[in-house]
């Protein structure tokens, strides 16, 4: 297959089923709302090694955040209910509740039984001195901290996300690979309910399952490393010296698929030599999302 | 829309705690006509005393004419819409659980006294007792919302456990009195002695209480951002929380600044009452 010239492999994504949330993070300056962020998402690229995997989602001016301040909203992916609501705590707990000024709302709506519980579980940190304000259906905490009190939702909602949609870049030119990449992570970074985990949006790790060493879960992905290109078991083909991933998360399969539309069509443009994606043969993920279904323009 | 309208001019008060439109959903006009109405020591048909027509299926109930000496309406509602046009007796909202109850005009004592959920809107003055608790009871209103368009009488929300009680105008006195938990909101100020009593919650008032009690610790400044979200949470539900942009240098901005006294010592002393710092 080809798009605008360049070839598009005949493959799919695989793509996997977790549990995500939102979180709307937002402080008295645009300044802390990015220290936070950057914190709170911080390792947070891969649930093969991490609790979660989290990103900025958008950033938000202060007429639409809860409490009328600058603020940012963030996506968070783990496994499971349980796990997702570990991760949420830990994480606000450690690196939103403690930045200077900062508040945390929950940003989805959800049934009683799709939701975790981060501010009723951060609470304790308030030591008896913690107050609830409920208003309507939602519940607020408030934590006294020494700048004034920390706000926190009790409940956050809770959905069924898609995690692991993915195209794979490969080109001759290092530079110019890393130039497509770039782009067209930020072309999936457009699409609304959907994250790029990895640094930049750009993964240079692609990883398989399992290793020679028996304690590793996952290992280098050999055949797309140039510098092992001159093996058996390489996929790299002459010409080709380098190779990107993109990585994305959304809160259904629709956001998935429109970030791997924007950022196929985005790289399309540069002189790489071909685009394909990741999968392990269609017997983990639940979602296959196939590459040739994304070559019109929605 | 079901639409009652009121023909009667005796001088005893009428206990028409049967109307209320989750209770009417199932019924007819001809079912309607013989809802029991208490009168003195006996009860008369609602036809005998009132014109009833519409639909009573969609929920929503509409009540025109003088409703002042009738009690308990819309007194432990679940769900759907009921207006008073006009004035209520007392114990209106009394014990809801769910559902909306609109007075146009006042509303008597005992207006959502220990109700559970649900909003209830009194577009004119309240009178005592707002969200109050009976007596034997062990706490006051329970949850849900109250917005009064201007005055509310003495002891609003007394041994209130949880829920929102706004009042536009002022407050009467003992606001709070012996308050387990909730918000309560007067943008005008209230009477004196709030908060006796009162182990947790929290009173905003639009200026400082004439008469605080001494059990009730000095005061220190305080940006509550938490009174954003519950400004929203009022506009959400249709009020004019205007009047708390005028408190104050902004009100309820984020940044508003305000004064806070916690108390009430003599208790558990983790309630608070606040106040725009001018």
């Amino acid at each position: 297959m080809k798009l605008n010239g360049i070839e598009v492999e005949d493959t799919f994504a695989e793509a996997f089923a977790m549990r995500a949330t939102r979180l709307i993070i937002t402080a008295s300056r645009p300044v802390l709302v990015d220290a936070a962020v950057s914190a709170m998402t911080g390792y947070g690229t891969s649930v093969i090694g991490c609790d979660a995997e989290a990103s900025r989602e958008s950033t938000l001016d202060q007429s639409s955040t809860p409490d009328g301040r600058p603020g940012a909203s963030i996506l968070l992916f783990s496994f499971d209910k349980k796990s997702l609501e570990k991760a949420a705590i830990n994480r606000v707990g450690q690196t939103v509740l403690t930045c200077a000024t900062t508040a945390c709302f929950n940003g989805l709506n959800a049934s009683d039984n799709a939701q975790i519980r981060v501010g009723g579980n951060l609470r304790y940190f308030g030591d008896g001195h913690q107050i609830s304000k409920k208003f309507g259906e939602k519940r607020f905490w408030r934590i006294p901290v020494m700048d004034g009190e920390f706000i926190c939702e009790d409940h956050f909602g809770m959905v069924s996300g898609v995690a692991g949609g993915n195209l794979i870049l490969v080109g001759g030119d290092p530079d110019m690979v890393l130039d497509a990449a770039l782009s067209a992570a930020s072309a999936a970074a457009s699409v609304e309910n959907l994250i790029l985990p990895f640094p930049g949006g750009v993964v240079r790790s692609g990883s398989r399952v399992g290793s020679t060493y028996q304690k590793l879960r996952a290992s280098t992905n050999s055949s797309w490393c140039p510098t092992l290109s001159n093996l058996p078991g390489t996929a790299m083909k002459p010409g080709e010296n380098c190779v990107y991933e993109l990585v994305m998360d959304g809160l259904s399969r629709g956001p998935v698929e429109e970030g791997m539309r924007r950022a196929l069509h985005t790289a399309s443009h540069f002189p790489l030599t071909r685009i394909t994606a990741g999968n392990y043969g269609g017997k983990l993920g639940a979602h296959h999302i196939h590459l040739k279904t994304l070559l019109d323009i929605a | 829309m079901l639409t009652i309208r009121l023909e009667y001019g005796d001088s005893v008060p009428l206990e028409a705690g049967a109307i209320r439109p989750d209770m009417f959903l199932d019924k007819t006009l001809a079912d309607l006509q013989k809802i029991p109405i208490w009168r003195g020591n006996s009860t008369i048909p609602l036809g005998e005393i009132a014109r009833v027509f519409g639909d009573p299926s969609t929920g929503r109930v509409i009540l025109e004419g003088d409703w002042s000496r009738v009690r308990r309406l819309g007194e432990g509602m679940t769900s759907g819409f009921l207006r008073v046009r006009g004035p209520a007796g007392l114990h209106s909202g009394a014990r809801m659980k769910g559902g909306m109850l609109q007075i146009d005009g006042e509303a008597g004592d005992w207006a959502g006294a220990e109700m559970t959920g649900g909003v209830l809107i009194i577009q004119g003055n309240a009178g005592n007792c707002l969200g109050g608790r009976y007596i034997g009871s062990r706490a006051g209103m329970r949850g849900g919302t109250i917005l009064v368009g201007k005055n509310a009488g003495n002891e609003v929300g007394a041994l209130m456990r949880r829920g929102v009680i706004s009042v536009l105008g002022k407050g009467g006195d003992h606001a709070g009195a012996g308050m387990i938990a909730g918000t309560i909101a007067f943008c005008g100020g209230c009477g004196i002695r709030p908060g006796a009593g009162m182990r947790r919650g929290s009173i905003l008032t639009g200026r400082r209480p004439d008469s605080l009690l001494p059990t009730f610790s000095k005061e220190i400044p305080t940006q509550p951002g938490w009174i954003f979200l519950f400004a929203n949470h009022l506009r959400g539900l249709g009020q004019d929380n205007s009047g708390w942009q005028l408190l104050s240098k902004g009100g309820n901005h984020p940044k508003s600044k305000w004064l806070k006294s916690s108390g009430d010592l003599l208790g558990l002393g983790k309630g608070e009452i606040l106040w725009p710092e001018v």
